[in-house]
């Protein structure tokens, strides 16, 4: 064994554990000794990780942490994913936090967005995952890590069932480091399907008495999908799949990449666009993809996470999705990221508001949800070398100068020009640059993709060529002439959107050959989530909020 | 495996095109003559030129039949005054004429804004369907929707000679958040879908015998289900009431100390739940050996 000669991060690690004492047998703790324990365990200015996920949740931990006051754990620097849980509120409303870097509050948005109003949310700064998970490995990496697995087998090998997500990047750093990392897991069992994390790098095991909460957030109704976003599904395939040859692609979680899946095995089987597009995917296993899975579309599929009721389905589909040895499905957000970043053709996603320069954010005065990993991959990441066709085609329309990438990673906005409620998706300026979210960030305005990386524009009214724009006023006339009836799109002149029409920068449906009187919600390749259990033959197992059967 | 747009998606002037005849359908008291609810008006809600219903003449298979669609998103397709009225002298029409007459329900009952008139309405429309069944003039009701057919309308339906349902389509009296609210979220769910269309839904209501024909969710399919029963009626005497009451009888007995409805559909001859739950329209049926 290599001796350091100083050691004082390992001793102070054996000291801690020395503190833990009778609580545990081995690295097995009682559900109700879980504070004492986390009381003894974690110090004073520790970097504190709590495992939550954009999907899965730490949550027995996070309950038994909230339980504890400000005279049991003070000043904790707290790094985490995703903001979800009202334990994790409660966090800061009892003053423990000095400090939190995270990427994501999406449920919890309304509740951050009060605290930085009650400055009772002392940001470092808001992440992209990989930005966070990077970090770990530089100037934030865990003292303490507390993580969620699905089961334990006695020696403290870890599974992490198909919802492997952000664990491999909390706890190597962690462990590594002479942190400790607890693990809550729903059982422990004599023999795991197969080793996630070995037991080496686990220092506590918790049974949590109820299993980890797991959100199903990719669920989308086939019947909830209108018939306008099955109109911007058709132009972006025509406009967009079609012209660039898409092959790998990552797609967002809303209802317009949902029309689209359930597009491709109808009016993408009858435009011949079958092995000419969409190959390979960097998404979750998304249930409205079985479609065109079962059709042949679909050769690889990977994951950032699992998705509730998908096991069996990507089990029996092992050719297409990555499983384990034993056929359980394996997801890895750090990799799914990395892939989404430098792997893919095109990004697609909606936005909650994008202004005349094309920077989008899903921030409002009210919430404040942070961004997720929707930047890593609706950016151009410059340190790309290899070439694709879908690259090069958009690269070229980009017309680099000397001392450019010859390539454009596809990055593509898809809105309907008004939200619910009948809000403008485009503004003249986004609600992000309210001066107190900026003064909470440190002057940082919480874009979530800026329009410099934005290729593409896709509404119901038509597409917008952002990256074949030739100046700032010209890509804002594009904005504005595929804006509708929002404030900015009253503001386009008709000479100019003719003019940019003329050039091909501003395409109409029937400039890609839609016409929108097709668009009918008759063309998915099915209507319900019953349908989509039908064309899984069965292997589907919905959540039982979207079964009426 | 894609198509027509599902019936259960249809507007009700699209479900009355794609059911009858090609240009067969006349309507009555149409959008121009702007019979709308008065009460409505007043109370500065907005109003419907055909006030939820559209009304008329047409030919399913070259037979004459007189027709109604309600309109579920307007009001929920409930009944004030002038819908109740167009109803009541279609019906009373049908009679008079000895045609068919076919109402495709999207119904939450009577119209709250005017209780009482929609309440007469009803009553009225009921009495002008037993003169119908009197005469042997067929009445069939269509149930396809969600919104389906509750309240005053759920019990409309069941006058009518027969009913044909999709698996989309609900039918009872008081809806689900009516009866968690009176009962208890504990009794009934009314946030658990599977639970709530295992209880009024379609596929249930076959079973019971509440429903005569169940049918996939398309017009196609629907106007094959209304075509079946056009040329039929089922009587109402004495002897056909006393019957169906026993069968009640024996059914409470059966059932009514079950919370399951799983257990209802195996009692009611469904051997493979999993398989059954999965089925639609005919595959169901032939699933379910009913009223066994």
């Amino acid at each position: 064994m290599i001796t350091a000669k100083t050691a004082k991060r390992r001793e102070n690690k054996t000291e801690r554990i020395a503190r833990v004492g009778k609580l545990a047998r081995g690295k097995f703790v009682a559900p109700e000794k879980v504070p004492e324990v986390l009381r003894r365990i974690v110090e004073p200015g520790d970097i504190l990780c709590l495992e939550g996920d954009n999907q899965k949740q730490a949550d027995f931990l996070a309950n038994q942490l909230a339980t504890l006051g400000k005279k049991d754990l003070r000043d904790i620097h707290l790094v985490m994913s995703c903001i979800t849980l009202p334990a994790h509120i409660e966090l800061f409303r009892k003053g423990m936090i000095k400090q939190v870097d995270f990427c994501y509050a999406g449920p919890q948005g309304t509740a951050v967005a009060d605290l930085v109003k009650a400055k009772k949310f002392p940001v470092g700064a808001i992440h992209t995952y990989n930005e966070l998970f990077a970090r770990f490995y530089v100037d934030l990496t865990p003292r303490v890590a507390l993580v969620a697995a699905a089961q334990a087998d006695r020696k403290g090998n870890l599974y992490l069932a198909a919802n492997t997500e952000d664990t491999p990047a909390v706890v190597e750093p962690t462990a590594f480091s002479d942190g400790i990392v607890f693990a809550q897991v729903n059982e422990i069992v004599d023999r795991i399907p197969h080793i996630d994390i070995p037991a080496d790098q686990v220092d506590f095991i918790v049974q949590a008495p109820y299993p980890m909460h797991l959100q199903a957030l990719f669920t989308r109704d086939p019947a909830a999908i209108t018939e306008v976003q099955v109109l911007m599904a058709m132009v972006a395939l025509r406009g967009i799949y079609e012209k660039y040859e898409v092959q790998s692609l990552n797609h967002g979680v809303g209802f317009n990449t949902a029309a689209i899946e359930l597009l491709l095995p109808t009016y993408g089987e009858r435009l011949g666009l079958k092995g000419k597009i969409c190959k390979h995917w960097v998404v979750n296993p998304l249930p409205t993809m079985i479609p065109a899975i079962e059709t042949g579309w679909v050769e690889s599929v990977f994951a950032f996470g699992g998705e509730v009721g998908m096991e069996r389905y990507t089990a029996a589909r092992s050719d297409v999705f990555f499983t384990g040895r034993d056929g359980g499905f394996h997801s890895n957000r750090p990799m799914g990221q990395l892939a989404g970043l430098y792997g893919i053709d095109m990004f697609i996603g909606a936005s909650l508001q994008i202004d005349i320069n094309g920077n989008s954010s899903t921030v409002s005065k009210n919430r404040i949800t942070g961004y997720g990993g929707a930047p890593n991959m609706g950016c151009q990441p410059t340190g790309r070398r290899h070439p694709s066709k879908s690259w090069l085609k958009a690269g070229a329309e980009a017309n680099p100068g000397p001392g450019t990438s010859p390539g454009r990673k596809l990055v593509v906005q898809m809105v309907e020009t008004f939200q619910a409620g009948r809000v403008p998706t485009f503004v003249e300026e986004l609600d992000a640059h309210e001066p107190s979210i900026r003064k909470a960030l440190h002057g940082v305005t919480p874009v979530m993709i800026y329009g410099d990386d934005v290729t593409h524009i896709v509404t119901e009214e038509g597409i917008a060529n952002l990256a074949a724009c030739r100046s700032v006023a010209e890509r804002q006339a594009a904005i504005r002439a595929v804006a509708g009836y929002t404030p900015v799109g009253l503001k386009r002149k008709k000479r100019e959107t003719e003019d940019l029409r003329a050039r091909g920068i501003v395409q109409l449906p029937e400039d890609v050959g839609v016409r929108p009187s097709e668009a009918s919600r008759s063309l998915l390749a099915t209507q319900d989530i019953k349908g989509l259990v039908r064309w899984s033959n069965g292997l589907y197992d919905p959540p039982s909020q979207f079964v009426d059967w | 495996m894609t198509g027509a747009i599902l019936f259960h998606e249809q507007t009700a002037r699209q479900r009355i095109a794609s059911l009858v005849d090609l240009h067969s359908f006349a309507e009555l008291l149409p959008p121009p003559e702007r019979l709308t609810s008065p009460y409505l008006a007043q109370l500065g809600i907005p109003v419907s030129f055909d006030d939820g219903v559209v009304i008329g003449r047409a030919r399913i298979g070259g037979k004459k039949i007189y027709l109604a669609a309600q309109v579920g998103q307007f009001v929920g397709g409930a009944v004030g005054e002038i819908h109740g009225a167009k109803l009541t002298g279609l019906f009373k029409a049908a009679a008079r004429d000895k045609v068919p007459c076919v109402l495709i329900v999207e119904s939450g009952g009577v119209r709250l804004h005017e209780g009482s008139s929609g309440e007469i309405a009803i009553a009225e429309t009921m009495r002008a369907i037993f003169e119908c069944r009197a005469l042997k003039v067929p009445t069939i009701a269509v149930i396809a929707t969600d919104i389906g057919a509750y309240g005053g309308i759920g019990i409309l339906s069941t006058c009518c000679d027969f009913r044909v349902m999709t698996e989309h389509g609900r039918l009872g009296i008081s809806g689900p958040i009516v009866i968690e609210k009176w009962m208890g979220k504990k009794a009934y769910d009314s946030a658990n879908r599977a639970l709530v269309w295992k209880t009024s839904g379609g596929k249930t209501k076959y079973l019971l015998g509440d429903a005569d024909a169940l049918v996939h969710d398309t017009a196609d399919a629907v106007r094959d289900g209304i075509s079946k029963f056009l040329g039929k009626s089922s009587a109402v005497s004495l002897a056909s009431i006393k019957a169906r009451q026993k069968e009640l009888e024996k059914r409470l007995k059966k059932f009514g100390a079950t919370s399951e409805p799983d257990a209802v559909w195996k009692g009611m001859g469904v051997r493979d739940i999993e398989a059954a739950s999965l089925a639609s329209g005919p595959e169901f049926a032939a699933l379910a050996k009913r009223g066994k």
